[in-house]
């Protein structure tokens, strides 16, 4: 997937979970970054780029394998091209294959989500200096209403009883494995609820695999490293 | 996927026979979905012909679940194989859905 980044044909459609997933990814303020383990961001775009597919009924998912339904295109130029990608491969993969696949291609998911949130007019681009020296990209929030909104219905979820519907049980199970809702939702209320959040999280197969993928990696790190002072 | 809907007293049982996959789940969104969202009904899935889930399907079971619930019914899954159960419980969906492991003992004492 090396074309570059087209920005969404439906600017008034609702978010897909690649922009969804980065937009949460940032801090309001700031416009950088949050931090994430390593591969965090990577595998959860990979992640969220699988789960637009699969609720645009276009793959679908068992332990073992992701299929193929329908290789007519969404009209998403980014699913499209993944879709063909998948499509064109000799046999079923299974769904960590994938995840590998498209984790590295996060510069390309990263860069289509962020000129799309751009130009949804819910971020601005911001060029700074750092050091003097170093240009520094950051991507400060003009809207936050998306923001705001899903925020506000993911807390009344993991804090009340409902069932999530599958996009909120995706969304939870995402931002579970990449770390990023507990930097969400950083406070005790929340963290009186980590039985709850990892129910919720469970519940989606691709979000598993994410979560999966992010802590082998970081266990392979931890072995990998000299343990400093020794 | 075969669906075969019968009336076993107050229940209406659907007996689920093959893949839940995506094209089973459509069928099943469109037998089950109507009858938990027109109000309070009491629907069982036999699932002991049934040998496959997909993601499709776990959203559809964990759809009807929510309209179970909004609408005050009641929604059983009975007769899972060991196999599809151990992957309900890797879902964590046997905290949330009701799973029982027969229709007939789960039906009257139901009842």
């Amino acid at each position: 997937m090396t074309t570059p980044a087209t920005p969404s044909a439906h600017p008034h459609s609702p978010l897909s979970f690649v922009e969804e997933i980065l937009l949460l990814a940032l801090d309001d303020t700031t416009g950088a970054l949050r931090p994430m383990p390593v591969m965090g961001l990577d595998y959860a775009l990979a992640g969220a780029l699988l789960a637009d597919l699969a609720l645009a009924n276009r793959i679908d998912t068992d332990p073992q394998q992701l299929v193929v339904l329908d290789r007519a295109p969404t009209g998403d130029p980014l699913l499209d091209r993944a879709l063909g990608q998948i499509a064109s491969a000799p046999a079923p993969q299974s769904v960590s294959h994938w995840l590998g696949v498209f984790a590295s291609e996060r510069s390309t998911l990263e860069r289509a989500a962020l000129e799309r949130l751009v130009a949804r007019g819910i971020l601005s681009q911001q060029e700074k200096k750092f050091l003097w020296v170093f240009g520094v990209r950051r991507y400060p929030t003009v809207d936050n209403q998306e923001r705001v909104e899903v925020r506000t219905r993911l807390s009344a979820l993991i804090l009340g009883e409902d069932l999530p519907d599958p996009r909120d049980a995706i969304l939870i199970s995402l931002l579970t494995a990449s770390h990023l809702l507990a930097r969400i939702f950083d406070d005790a209320r929340y963290h009186a609820r980590s039985e709850r959040i990892a129910t919720l999280a469970r519940m989606d197969l691709v979000g598993r695999e994410v979560a999966a993928a992010i802590d082998t990696l970081a266990r392979v790190l931890r072995t990998a490293t000299p343990v400093m002072g020794m | 996927m075969q669906i075969t809907p019968s009336t076993r007293g107050s229940w209406t049982v659907l007996t689920l026979a093959g893949k839940l996959d995506n094209a089973g789940s459509e069928e099943l969104r469109a037998e089950l979905l109507p009858r938990l969202s027109s109000g309070p009904a009491s629907v069982a899935l036999d699932c002991s012909a049934l040998d496959y889930v997909t993601s499709s399907g776990f959203r559809v079971l964990l759809q009807a679940e929510k309209e179970q619930r909004k609408h005050g019914g009641r929604l059983l899954l009975a007769g899972l194989t060991p196999a599809l159960r151990n992957f309900f419980e890797i879902a964590g969906l046997h905290t949330v859905l009701h799973l029982v492991p027969d229709l007939d003992s789960a039906l009257a004492a139901e009842r």
